[in-house]
């Protein structure tokens, strides 16, 4: 039999042993409980006895300065001095148990922390229920201690928006927008509007356009309607007036505003001094400002100080309709789309260009029979256009 | 002198030399790192449990303390489990929660080996006043050491068991050291028997290497204690071969004196008077040794081939 | 229904489970002839004599430590620790074996062991015998702790701890045993482990166990005319926690008081307010305050004492300050 000695573990926190000495040569006899060699703990110096009964046959690791791990084989004790000492084995570990493996210590990089956003102050109850709700904390204004957002703020946050999702969307009114609305609001709040319309056949009209089209000049029912409205409006200055502060400001200029629809809303570009400009000038500068309209570059000049305005949905169909006064113009003239109908010319009935005219009147300045007398002018210009010629 | 019969003899050698190799076998696993944590080795000090436990019924409660391997083996403990237990398996006696300093077995009742010195007083005490409000005949043998002689509760439990006349029988092994700090220098009276005398209860004082003078003194006591005279202090002066624990470099006590203590190993000692007194053939002891070292590789197999307990078992037992 | 004291409830339940079972016995310092330093056990060493109503040395471990032995061998000791402030010259017994010996064991044994005690302050007593030290207990694995604030509760509880084959340490409060309620005829048993909402309301939980819950509630009746409704949990047993019913009572209010009268340094509450941390950390809208006892020994003289445990203005001004 042969049998190892170890170094032995001689206490919880021992790792390592050193040899002091060997008390006992290769080859002495030695008892069981008798002390065969010193080591030194991390502790203290202890006493090694043999566990068995038998001679020193190898002493495998000599007193040093190094640490042996424990249960390293250090040297054996057999029955008889003949006996092989297992060379292959030699100073490997004994035991059944490896040795427990090290655990290699991280070095963890403490990394800098970032910049810190400022944080919301928002108690945990609210994020819960603002991240379950998918509402973001930066737009629920907090009420709770020094601002801090609660979970009541997020309920009320939600309760608002989930309204408001239901039904319809906000959109902020854009600022043209705001303006238009203040200014209609004003208008049919403070302006006493009163409606008159008439019908207006347009078949000459339509032939002089067919007619000078063929002569290489394209106008639009607009052109037209602009030139014979500010021609009858030169007699009926009433209608070319501004109410401002309880006094009626009477203009020679006969300057005829056209509401254009554009992607930021309504505009009302001026075509000044209308009534001077000839066809081809009117159609010109038409084109120029409804262009600018559209485009957005309008000027404060192109759109200010108007008193009368023509509006037309006629290419919407719009047979008829009444505007509301664009102040502190006295007047707005609703156009609407030219219709077929049967109407009686002499003793024959025949086909009709038809068109509606409707004009709101400002009451305060302007009198329903003087707004019929303008209306009647027009109606009679432009159903026979060659009066003009007079 | 105590005269056991021939099977009796053979039941006492066998027992002590169950101890002795297995606390050795402990020594042996500790050093070659098989088994972990710490151990207190009750090698030397075998006569005592042996020679208290095998005076008392099986029924008969003992509390332990944290050197009560012998104890648990003496109780009838089951060497498997045992061993098991101080290895932290599963088939341990405790389920492996307990270890070495708590062997506990309840249906033989070992009341527990106890981390914490003169733990027990209080479970002997309390299991003997069980014991006396039932009527029961049953008793209880309260083991410590000469440290807990010194500690608070030693002296309320004394009070109280001998107030209330308690079948328990106060056994301190005094082995001279509470882990490095000798008798002479941690007790104000050197002679254990004066402290019984504060509680108005008898003592005795018998030489605990001598597994026959511990067995004829424990037969009294045990008797006395049983006929409802009350608790005694039985001290019986007994030696560790090994030191406190494993780490013990045992630099507090001289050579010489472990070498007087050897002499009077009451393993041996016992094996040649057993001869002598022609209770048992020297074949008879060899057999007998023989077949403890067989038990005792059995027990350290099965200990090492057990499983450790199941993650699961982290919190069972700790509520009903 | 019948208003009894405390002390009366306490009294019946001992009374109730000693004669439901003769393993039922009592153990401590002046319980028998003297019927108890609160006069808890008055009347119980006539009705079951010496044996089971027992008279001890000034002894504390041994108390404890016997206690345990008897439990071992199947009786249910119900061992009385006079003051709480006494627990440290049981702790050893009651830390190291009683709560540990089923477990090291491999749960081959049962403690059906009950430790009552009371503690608190209120009667000018200073510092040894006017301690709170539940948290010490709490800290223990494998005993229950059992603070009741009401005779009802008293009663129903004490019942269980006896019944209980795990060891209960049962902690009255000296200031409580006089005060009365309604108990049941009968026999009835309250569950350990479980709070009882002792008021519901919607704005804030308070959490609370023994005298404090008699505090917080009136608190809540003034922060009622303020317009916080205060709902009142009183927790009962402190080890386990009811953390179900604290979970519950926090996702309803979000926001928690803790009313403890132990000191605060790592006092009960600290364990109490993590748990709601764990439990319902998503729940909170406020920090959790607690409003306990002075982190000082309690000092003798009465306003000092008064100053060194909360009081129902220090509950109401800590709840407004939550509620800010």
């Amino acid at each position: 039999m042969i049998h190892e000695i170890i170094m032995p573990k001689l206490g919880e926190t021992m790792e390592e042993g050193y040899i002091n000495k060997w008390l006992k040569n290769e080859g002495d006899i030695v008892k069981k409980g008798e002390v065969i060699l010193e080591v030194m703990s991390d502790k203290t110096n202890f006493e090694v006895e043999s566990q068995y009964d038998g001679f020193l046959r190898k002493i495998l690791v000599q007193p040093s300065d190094k640490p042996i791990p424990v249960t390293t084989v250090i040297g054996y004790i057999a029955d008889s001095m003949d006996e092989e000492v297992p060379i292959e084995k030699g100073q490997e570990k004994a035991g059944i148990k490896p040795e427990k493996e090290k655990i290699e210590e991280k070095t963890t990089i403490q990394s800098e922390k970032p910049h810190v956003e400022k944080r919301i102050i928002a108690s945990p109850a609210a994020r819960r229920l603002a991240q379950e709700l998918g509402i973001k904390l930066e737009e629920v204004k907090g009420t709770g201690e020094g601002g801090r957002i609660e979970k009541k703020d997020v309920e009320n946050y939600a309760a608002i928006q989930s309204k408001t999702r239901s039904e319809f969307e906000t959109e902020q009114l854009s600022p043209v927008r705001k303006i238009i609305a203040e200014k209609l609001l004003w208008s049919k709040q403070n302006i006493p509007h009163y409606y008159l319309s008439t019908k207006i056949l347009m078949n000459n009209i339509e032939r002089l356009k067919e007619i000078m089209k063929a002569e290489g000049k394209d106008f639009t029912y607009t052109d037209f309607i602009v030139f014979f409205v500010s021609r009858v409006l030169k007699n009926f200055q009433l209608l070319n007036s501004a109410y401002v502060n309880g006094e009626v400001r009477r203009y020679d200029s006969v300057d005829i505003g056209l509401a254009v629809n554009t992607n930021n809303g309504l505009v009302v570009p001026v075509i000044r001094e209308a009534s001077k400009k000839n066809m081809e000038e009117i159609s010109k500068l038409r084109n120029e400002l409804v262009e600018k309209a559209r485009s957005g570059q309008l000027k404060k000049d192109d759109v200010e100080n108007c008193r009368f305005v023509i509006t037309n949905l006629g290419m919407f169909g719009v047979t008829q309709f009444q505007a509301i006064i664009n102040p502190p113009g006295t007047a707005i003239m609703a156009v609407g789309s030219i219709e077929k109908e049967p109407v009686i010319i002499g003793e024959n009935i025949t086909i009709g260009k038809i068109m509606w005219v409707s004009l709101s009147l400002d009451h305060r300045v302007v009198d329903g029979a003087y707004g019929g007398a303008f209306l009647q002018r027009l109606k009679m210009v432009m159903e026979n256009p060659g009066l003009q010629l007079l | 002198m105590y005269e056991p019969s021939k099977e009796e003899a053979a039941r006492l050698l066998r027992q002590m030399m169950e101890i002795r190799q297995f606390e050795d076998k402990i020594m042996e696993l500790l050093a070659k790192n098989i088994a972990e944590g710490g151990s207190h080795l009750y090698a030397g000090m075998e006569a005592v449990a042996v020679g208290v436990i095998s005076s008392l019924n099986p029924d008969d409660y003992i509390t332990s303390t944290h050197r009560g391997h012998g104890h648990a083996i003496a109780k009838d403990g089951d060497l498997n489990a045992l061993m098991a237990e101080i290895l932290g398996k599963k088939t341990g006696v405790c389920k492996g929660k307990g270890g070495s300093l708590h062997l506990a077995d309840l249906n033989k009742g070992n009341l527990g080996a106890n981390g914490i010195v003169a733990g027990g007083l209080g479970i002997a005490t309390g299991a003997a006043l069980a014991l006396k409000m039932s009527k029961s005949s049953k008793i209880v043998v309260c083991f410590f050491g000469d440290g807990a002689l010194n500690n608070g509760i030693t002296h309320e439990c004394m009070n109280m068991a001998s107030l209330w006349k308690l079948p328990v029988l106060y056994l301190c092994e005094n082995n001279l050291y509470a882990m490095s700090v000798s008798i002479f220098r941690a007790c104000s009276v050197k002679d254990f028997k004066k402290r019984a005398a504060a509680y108005d209860m008898p003592a005795e004082v018998v030489d605990g290497m001598d597994v026959l003078a511990v067995k004829e003194a424990a037969t009294k006591w045990i008797e006395y204690v049983r006929n409802g005279n009350g608790p005694c202090l039985l001290v019986c002066n007994t030696y560790r071969y090994y030191g406190h624990s494993r780490s013990d470099p045992r630099v507090y006590r001289t050579k010489e004196e472990e070498k007087f203590y050897k002499e009077k190993d009451p393993i041996p000692n016992f094996a040649k008077i057993c001869i002598q007194k022609g209770w048992l053939t020297e074949h008879e002891v060899k057999q007998i040794e023989a077949s403890v070292t067989k038990a005792i590789e059995e027990a350290t197999e099965y200990a090492i081939k057990s499983p450790l307990p199941d993650p699961e078992e982290l919190y069972t037992d700790l509520y009903v | 229904m019948r208003e009894i004291t405390y002390r009366q409830a306490l009294n019946e339940a001992l009374d109730e489970e000693m004669a439901r079972d003769e393993k039922v016995f009592l153990m401590g310092e002046d319980i028998a002839i003297y019927g108890g330093a609160y006069g808890v056990t008055a009347g119980l060493l006539n009705k079951y004599g010496e044996d089971r109503v027992r008279d001890t040395p000034i002894s504390e471990a041994a108390i404890v430590g016997t206690g345990l032995g008897a439990a071992l061998l199947g009786y249910r000791p119900v061992v009385e620790i006079m003051y709480i402030d006494f627990i440290g010259l049981c702790m050893d017994q009651l830390n190291n074996q009683v709560a540990k010996i089923r477990y090291m064991f491999g749960g081959k044994c049962t403690v059906p062991l009950t430790i009552r005690t009371e503690g608190g302050a209120g009667r000018t007593l200073g510092a040894h015998h006017s301690q709170s030290l539940e948290a010490w207990l709490m800290h223990i694995p494998g005993i229950k702790v059992v603070m009741p604030a009401t005779p009802v509760d008293a009663k129903g509880l004490l019942k269980s701890s006896i019944r209980d084959n795990n060891p209960v340490v049962f902690i009255e409060h000296k200031m409580l045993y006089n005060t009365k309620g309604p108990v049941p005829d009968g026999e009835y048993l309250t569950p350990i482990g479980k709070a009882e909402i002792k008021r519901h309301g919607n704005d804030i939980t308070i959490l609370t166990y023994s005298r404090m819950l008699l505090f917080s509630l009136q608190a809540a009746e003034i922060l009622e005319k303020e317009g916080i409704s205060v709902e009142v949990v009183d927790l009962r047993t402190l080890l386990p926690l009811d953390r179900e019913t604290i979970r519950k009572s926090v996702m309803k209010t979000n926001r928690v008081v803790i009313v403890e009268e132990d000191t605060k340094t790592a006092g009960a509450g600290a364990e109490i307010g993590m748990t709601v941390i764990e439990e319902c950390f998503d729940y909170l809208d406020a920090p959790i305050k607690r409003i306990a006892g002075a982190d000082v020994p309690m000092p003798k003289a009465p306003n000092l004492e008064k100053l060194a445990i909360p009081s129902v203005e220090s509950i109401v001004e800590g709840i407004m300050e939550v509620m800010k």
